[in-house]
């Protein structure tokens, strides 16, 4: 009884009468509020801009009284998104379902605590709680465990209970703050390498100095834990360059994040993905690309992961010169409505590894690339102004982008300018790159490129200055060169191959 | 204009209307929910623990909660603490399930905005899950290493003053149920609160959180107010009070526990006019109708009885009436057989209309058969005997009474001071009772019970809400 009781002075018939549900069809008859009316607009794109939004609020767009409306409207928006219904989408896992279940819950159940509703609040808390513990939502489960364990002995005095809760809210905290600092380590040694690819060496001891602060709270064993701790050792064995032992590290990742009983595919396919580059790198294409297949298969169309996923897929197709496969995957990105707004990082990697695709389009007799308007759309001045970011990674994706300029010159025949390339690409190389400042393997190819700088532009000089080069190249394995696995786009045998044609 | 773009399309392909159209009930604006009267007849399967055994009503209760963010959706977001924090963790909500749907538009904007407000408003929790999101999408969207620092940063100072406010709150709850375990004596939980502050101590420099005060200040109290060192208690909820008052955005209600224990302390020092000024200070900033302002209310209607002030609690205990919200019956028929008794001994004019009104809900004291209302507690039975002490002397047989009396000190929980008190009217009573002359008695008694200060510590438990020499004056 004293649930109603609560509520009773809450929810009244005054304050339901002025209820406002934006997303709810307007009736026709009635002269509906401005915000329904402007949602509505917006959903059937009756208008497009603020100013047509003005214009059919007949307010001025500088007027106060417009900055005045966005503001309200945008409040209007946060009670309907609660709602959400991601329970019944095929796009959410079990695990993720339970995740936004939880996070509602516990939306209602601080509206109740802090309308003056404490024993709703009880009851919600206690009858969501394990569903927030078994599903690993552990912000949420700590949010209402603390409360229960307050109220245990500030409300209605039940030791036995109070301490079960104080037990409970004592692990939370410590997962908490676990999953916290994971996942901060992680994002700390990503974020270098989102717009970035040189070798960052120091990443490789910090990434060693986070794991070791992690081993007091290797008995986590939330999904958000353990994943940002596998993620993190992953990340230093890349950056030692061994790709076995990061076969190794997502394999075990992978058997505990699988040992769960709320299963999260979305972080099995984060690990997956690792795998993908980790069986690339050890020359395993085939297997690579089916796993990698599967991932974008289960992802979200459109999320950010998809594109991701996408991207990786790419990246490796090319890397196999699976070319088909790198078109197939061009064109689902690019065609996406979702890929403008992802971010720079994403897009600039798409479209210097487009400028490869065209390329074996171009010069791989048996590429065997479906048409599409998506190549079409290719220009190479453009292609410098798509990739700003990675053209100031002196040590890291700039490299591949000149390449990639100077193939374009040489394919175009416009060996002046290409000569220009050359020389600057020289220069770059002194001033870049050393024996020992890892590498190695762009190194060896930018030297065999720029045999040709400053002489007369043909085969047989090629042939006979850069033939040494590429055999001290092809004696270091493709799984273990000393660089990061994305500035390699396409192996340097084939672009040497590619280089050769171009001179017949 | 992208954000609400991005905003329209999640909420029209993730049928989120379907959603709020709460159980195929078409128009929620139109639904109609008429509390009270369920009241009377919602069907309840409570176990005696009161826990999870009533499935069907959380199912009808669920309706209800899922209407609350559509409240007051018109009112100012920032006018009130409550709103503020429940808006906060609504947001939250929001930003958690956009940033798992990939909604990534709208979500900086929006976490920004929320954790501008969680900041201002110290909530700390909601600041660290903001900042979080915030951190994640400058690490692996933008790649800004420095944001990525910012909002760690953040995290980590956020995090300290958490666990401050976390500690305290712990310590707190230990210290009320050691407090509250059988046989814990007044030393030992003096040396206990003792130690817990002086554990929390170290977290002040964290500029932690009003509620770490509050716990804080909570412990502080209580070796003061268990040895009945009023003076410190008053002085150190003044403390509290004038801390928490500097607070830019506080819950004011939890203000009011300091303004009450500055005023009991008051009490205590006898100086019960101050203590009413703080006690109105504490009413003013608690929510009104909640229950602890009808605990409050009924201290003061106590104070004003204790005071004299008979037409000023005449006048309270009439607009507590009137009130259409529930004031507890038991209270109320308690209070109002109090003020009819003092309107019936002269001492108040009660106009008929008031009077009628408060004849409503009293309870029949001037019988002897209330000793065995087994309905009542005791304490209700100990207030209403003395109202009964008139009729009482009028007979001549008052060794019932007395026996009562003597087996209401062995079972109730009533502090030494008012059993010394109770104990000097048994004496009294019981002198008359052997033929020793009745006004001399009572003067005697009258004398010695003015000489006894009530304690007021525990206002709620006690029992003279009318002293009872002012009604042996009466005799």
């Amino acid at each position: 009884m004293i649930y109603f009781q609560e509520l009773a002075r809450v929810v009244t018939g005054y304050k339901l009468r002025q209820i406002e549900v934006i997303t709810r069809p307007l009736r026709a008859d009635v002269s509906e509020n401005r915000f329904k009316v402007v949602y509505h607009a917006l959903k059937e794109g009756r208008v497009n801009s603020f100013e047509e939004v003005a214009q059919l609020l007949e307010l001025e767009i500088e007027s106060r009284a417009f900055r005045r409306f966005l503001v309200e409207f945008r409040k209007r928006f946060f009670a309907p998104l609660l709602f959400l219904d991601t329970a019944s989408s095929p796009n959410f896992n079990d695990t993720q379902k339970a995740n936004f279940r939880c996070q509602r819950q516990l939306a209602f159940f601080k509206t109740l605590l802090y309308r003056n509703c404490p024993e709703n609040a009880r009851l919600l808390a206690e009858n969501s709680f394990e569903l927030a513990l078994q599903n690993d939502v552990t912000f949420v489960a700590l949010e209402f465990a603390t409360y229960l364990k307050q109220y245990y002995v500030e409300r209605q005095l039940n030791v036995e209970k109070h301490l079960h809760y104080k037990a409970l809210v004592e692990q939370l905290r410590f997962n908490w703050e676990a999953e916290n600092l994971a996942l901060g380590y992680h994002q700390a040694i990503l974020a270098p390498y989102v717009i970035k690819k040189a070798i960052q060496p120091e990443l490789l001891y910090v990434s060693e100095e986070y794991l070791q602060a992690l081993e007091p709270y290797r008995h986590c064993n939330t999904l958000m834990f353990i994943s940002a701790y596998y993620a993190i050792k992953y990340t230093g064995e890349m950056h030692r360059f061994e790709w076995s032992a990061a076969n190794v590290t997502c394999e075990e990742a992978l058997q505990k994040l699988n040992g769960k009983s709320c299963i999260s595919p979305r972080l099995l396919r984060v690990f997956q993905a690792y795998h993908v580059i980790c069986l690339s790198m050890l020359d395993q294409f085939e297997e690579a690309l089916v796993l990698n297949w599967g991932i974008v298969k289960t992802e979200v169309e459109g999320s950010r992961n998809w594109f991701i996923y996408l991207d990786n897929l790419f990246l490796m197709a090319l890397k196999g010169n699976q070319y088909q496969d790198a078109g197939k995957a061009a064109c689902m990105m690019y065609q996406h409505d979702n890929f403008k707004v992802m971010s720079e990082s994403i897009q600039e990697s798409w479209n210097l590894q487009m400028a490869y695709l065209i390329l074996a389009k171009k010069l791989e007799p048996n590429a065997q690339i479906a048409d599409s308007e998506v190549f079409s759309g290719f220009r190479l001045n453009k292609f410098m102004n798509n990739v700003p970011n990675y053209a100031k990674d002196k040590k890291g994706l700039n490299v591949p982008i000149l390449i990639a300029q100077l193939l374009f010159l040489l394919s175009e025949k416009n060996y002046d300018l290409a000569q220009e390339k050359l020389a600057a690409l020289r220069k770059y190389r002194v001033k870049h790159f050393s024996t020992e400042g890892g590498s190695y393997r762009t190194l060896l190819f930018v030297r065999a490129l720029c045999v040709m700088a400053g002489t007369r532009v043909s085969k047989s000089i090629f042939l006979k200055k850069s033939t040494p080069i590429l055999t001290i190249l092809k004696s270091i394995p493709k799984s273990n060169p000393d660089q990061h696995f994305q500035i390699e786009i396409i192996p340097y045998e084939v672009l040497w191959h590619w280089v050769l044609n171009l001179l017949d | 204009m992208e954000q609400f773009r991005e905003l329209i399309l999640l909420l029209e392909s993730y049928s989120a209307n379907d959603q709020i159209a709460i159980r195929g009930n078409d128009n929620l604006q139109s639904m109609s929910f008429n509390a009270p009267e369920e009241l009377e007849i919602a069907p309840t399967h409570r176990s005696d623990d009161g826990l999870n055994s009533f499935s069907v009503e959380t199912e009808r209760l669920e309706t209800y909660w899922k209407i609350l963010p559509f409240l007051d959706i018109t009112q100012d977001e920032t006018q009130d603490y409550s709103r503020v924090a429940y808006l906060c963790w609504q947001r939250l909500a929001v930003l958690k399930t956009l940033a798992s749907i990939g909604a990534i538009k709208a979500l900086p904007e929006i976490a920004l905005q929320l954790l501008q407000t969680a900041m201002e408003y110290d909530f700390f929790a909601v600041v660290i899950e903001t900042a979080a999101h915030l951190r994640q999408f400058s690490a692996l969207h933008d790649g800004q290493k420095k944001k990525f620092d910012f909002y760690n940063d953040l995290m980590r100072e956020y995090q300290a003053k958490l666990k401050a406010e976390q500690s305290a709150e712990d310590e707190y709850q230990w210290f009320v149920i050691q407090q509250l375990q059988v046989g814990s004596d007044t030393q030992t939980l003096v040396n206990l609160a003792q130690e817990a502050c002086a554990r929390l101590q170290k977290s002040i420099a964290l500029q932690p959180s009003a509620a770490f005060f509050l716990d804080y200040y909570f412990l502080k109290l209580y070796p003061p107010f268990l040895t009945g060192q009023w003076e410190e208690v008053v002085e150190i909820s003044a403390q509290a009070g004038a801390l928490l008052g500097r607070k830019k955005h506080f819950s004011s209600a939890k203000l009011s526990a300091f303004y009450l224990t500055k005023a009991l302390g008051l009490a205590n020092l006898t100086r019960l006019p101050d203590a009413l000024e703080a006690l109105s200070e504490a009413i003013a900033i608690e929510p009104e109708h909640s229950s602890n302002w009808y605990r409050l209310m009924e201290n003061k209607l106590i104070w004003l009885i204790h005071t004299r002030q008979f037409a000023a609690a005449l006048e309270l205990a009439n607009s507590l009436n009137a009130e259409q919200y529930t004031w507890d019956l038991a209270s109320k028929r308690m209070f109002n057989t109090v003020l009819l008794f003092i309107g019936q001994n002269n001492l108040l004019n009660i106009p008929g209309r008031i009077k009628g009104r408060l004849a409503l809900h009293q309870y029949a004291y001037n019988s002897q058969l209330i000793l065995n209302a087994k309905e009542l507690s005791l304490d209700i039975r100990a207030t209403l005997s003395i109202l009964a002490l008139q009729e009482w002397l009028k007979t001549k047989n008052l060794a019932k009474l007395i026996s009562w009396y003597e087996n209401y000190l062995i079972q109730s929980q009533t502090s030494e001071v008012h059993a010394q008190r109770l104990i000097s009217l048994i004496d009294c009573l019981r002198n008359i009772n052997s033929g020793m002359d009745k006004s001399s008695e009572v003067g005697i008694c009258i004398d010695r019970l003015k000489r006894i200060s009530l304690d007021y510590t525990s206002p709620e438990s006690m029992i003279e809400i009318i002293p009872m020499h002012f009604v042996l004056e009466l005799l």
